[in-house]
């Protein structure tokens, strides 16, 4: 395997949309099974999520180090994977080191190969500089977001390879909570614990949020265009502020200031627990 | 010792020492590869690209700023504008890369998630493509977002409306991003020719002139396709009335600003008065130039950067807590010392038509002779994170 191949190969974690770094110096390396040093998830066109690993080997006998690449569709545990699965293995390396520079957002992975000391750097191009401050994954949405300063201001870069499938994008122009065909994408239970990760990225016509719960984790949120405040549809959101001026079951009653109607209708807790307009 | 065996043993120490040093020297490799010259060239391809695209005319070279821009027009026009890095980029080679904006016979590709079956994208992309002039298989696609366009609204408590209402909310739950000045005609044409709507009025041969007459219909069908919705009057107060206290951000703190470059006049003639510059650089009225009422949109930032809180054209917002408070007021058709130079002041405008009697300016009438309006729009946008940056 040349040294060319490496890089390309491995310069797919360029399109990685979330990253979790598993250690950012040389990784605690368990002899006689694969380590994972870096496993990531790669948002491809057609939404399907790839996931991508970079596992280190040991061989305490023979002292033989490998470093190999996986990317599925289906996740798996980094650590576990066997030989046979992954996709490429770099055999026969020596005193392989693997640290993230975080000033340059890159990777950096050195090893000896045949003899000579060889260093690839990964340019991470889509993930943003601020990040790397935490050992943590980091969500789509967060990276999709304006705030996120990335690497090239404005640039995202898109992966080589591209599917013709269709896409998942949720709801309709036509969905009305008031019709109750508007799908969840984003949701807390009775005890404000998250049970339905933020999905509402994957909203074709954007979402709006819901009050009613009074949870500070969060509020629920539907995909569709926001007409928040219209009769038999969700109130508006007043703010936090005004959520924790209440307690928790307060805030879903009539006379409840964590939102608002259009001048001229009444706030209402439904079944659901949703502040609607009458 | 004799004087042979300790010259033996200096020697034999500093053998040693640079032995260790020479070893100790091993960190440097054989092969340094930065990913490959390749990525390398990439790298930079995207920095001018990101940089062009971002700055607009500020960092290019003379020929083209005078191609591809008007020197009467801002910078902040080119920025992020597909037409400009079109006529900047388009067939140029960079670094072994030739770019390419143009996509499926169109003179660009806007991907906006409202139109598009391609899932995961950001909500509104420029797609562009980069081929590499040695290896087709090197080749890339790139999307840029528009990252210049708006402006982030600081988390705190807000007053919304005039000095007398009593009635705050707060964005500590969500964060907000509010577009720096309004629609152009140019976002116009661009959404009318990739997405095909029809029955849209613009000015096609001033493009960085405001859209003045979309039907409030469409200025929300605008905003949703570039993954936004129409501001609200409560942002609109926010990014206009100055906090009473930048610092205190979580209490209802009385707000006393009724002009947007001072929190402490009491009387709009009063804050007039004061200023001892043209008045035309706080807010664009009748009085002004003719010129300064065309690019009045790309004037007098507020304290969040948001440009022409007050004067300059007429603004439509979506307001749920006094629907038949729409529309800001405070413009060219009126004088300064208007009533509707305050803010929180708002009129209503019926979202269909541009005549007088479309409007309802609650007995202050706009000078005589206007009798015809056009109406700006702007587009913010609410985003969740799961925690705070």
């Amino acid at each position: 395997m040349s040294l060319s191949s490496i890089i390309a190969i491995l310069s797919l974690v360029t399109q990685l949309s979330t990253l979790k770094i598993l250690k950012d110096k040389n990784p605690l390396i368990i002899p006689n099974s694969w380590t994972p040093i870096l496993e990531g998830k790669v948002d491809i066109a057609d939404r399907k999520k790839y996931y991508v690993c970079l596992s280190y080997f040991k061989d305490s006998q023979t002292k033989e180090e490998k470093l190999a690449y996986l990317s599925s569709p289906v996740r798996f545990n980094c650590a576990n994977k066997l030989e046979k699965n992954f996709e490429f293995i770099i055999p026969k390396l020596n005193n392989v080191t693997f640290k993230i520079v975080k000033e340059e957002n890159t990777a950096e992975i050195s090893f000896i190969n045949k003899g000579k000391f060889e260093q690839v750097y990964i340019p991470f191009l889509n993930i943003p500089l601020s990040l790397w401050s935490k050992d943590e994954t980091f969500d789509s949405e967060v990276l999709a977001s304006e705030k996120v300063k990335r690497r090239f201001p404005g640039v995202l870069v898109l992966p080589q390879e591209k599917s013709d499938r269709k896409n998942e994008l949720m709801g309709e122009l036509t969905d009305r909570y008031s019709k109750g065909n508007t799908k969840v994408c984003h949701d807390f239970n009775s005890k404000c614990v998250e049970t339905m990760a933020f999905e509402c990225d994957q909203c074709r016509y954007g979402w709006f949020s819901v009050v009613g719960r009074g949870c500070e984790e969060g509020t629920r949120k539907f995909c569709g265009v926001d007409r928040c405040g219209h009769k038999n549809e969700p109130a508006c959101q007043r703010g936090f502020i005004h959520k924790r001026l209440k307690s928790k079951n307060d805030v879903c009653s009539p006379e409840s200031s964590t939102a608002y109607c259009k001048n001229g209708l009444q706030l209402m807790c439904n079944s659901q627990k949703v502040l609607v307009c009458i | 010792m004799k004087k042979n065996h300790i010259v033996i043993l200096f020697l034999f120490i500093i053998g040693i020492g640079t032995f260790f040093a020479f070893f100790n020297g091993q960190n440097v490799p054989d092969t340094k590869v930065q990913a490959g010259a390749g990525v390398v060239s990439f790298e930079k391809v995207l920095d001018q690209i990101s940089r062009t695209w971002m700055s607009g005319a500020s960092q290019l070279e003379q020929a083209t700023v005078k191609k591809c821009t008007k020197e009467e027009i801002p910078n902040t026009f080119y920025q992020c504008n597909p037409d400009f890095l079109k006529c900047a980029l388009q067939d140029k080679v960079l670094h072994g890369y030739r770019i390419n904006l143009s996509k499926h016979g169109k003179e660009f590709k806007i991907y906006s998630k409202s139109e598009e079956s391609d899932g995961n994208w950001p909500d509104y992309a420029l797609l562009v493509e980069l081929k590499n002039i040695e290896d087709p298989k090197l080749s890339r696609e790139i999307l840029l977002t528009d990252e210049c366009r708006s402006l982030y609204l600081p988390r705190r408590v807000y007053h919304y409306g005039k000095l007398t209402q009593k009635w705050n909310w707060d964005n500590f739950d969500r964060h907000i991003f509010v577009d720096k000045h309004v629609v152009t005609n140019r976002d116009i044409r661009e959404w009318v020719d990739q997405t095909e709507v029809k029955n849209i009025k613009f000015n096609e041969s001033e493009l960085h002139l405001p859209s003045l007459y979309l039907t409030s219909e469409q200025m929300e069908n605008f905003c949703r396709y570039r993954g936004k919705k129409v501001l609200k009057a409560e942002v609109f107060d926010a990014i206009s009335i100055l906090p009473f206290d930048n610092a205190v951000v979580d209490r209802a703190q009385e707000f006393n600003s009724i002009v947007p470059w001072s929190r402490k006049e009491q009387s709009v003639s009063k804050a007039w008065q004061k200023i001892k510059k043209d008045p035309c650089k706080k807010a664009v009225s009748s009085e002004c130039k003719l010129e300064e009422k065309e690019l009045a949109h790309f004037r007098n930032p507020s304290w969040t950067g948001h440009y022409m809180v007050m004067g300059g054209y007429l603004e439509y917002m979506v307001n749920m807590i006094h629907p038949r408070r729409n529309l800001k007021v405070s413009s060219m058709y009126f004088e300064r010392l208007s009533p509707w130079f305050r803010l929180g002041e708002r009129a209503f405008w019926d979202g269909d038509g541009f005549s007088f009697r479309n409007f309802n300016w609650r007995g202050e009438d706009p000078l005589k002779e206007f009798r015809n309006f056009g109406v700006t729009f702007r587009c913010m946008k609410e985003q969740y994170y799961h925690e705070s940056f």
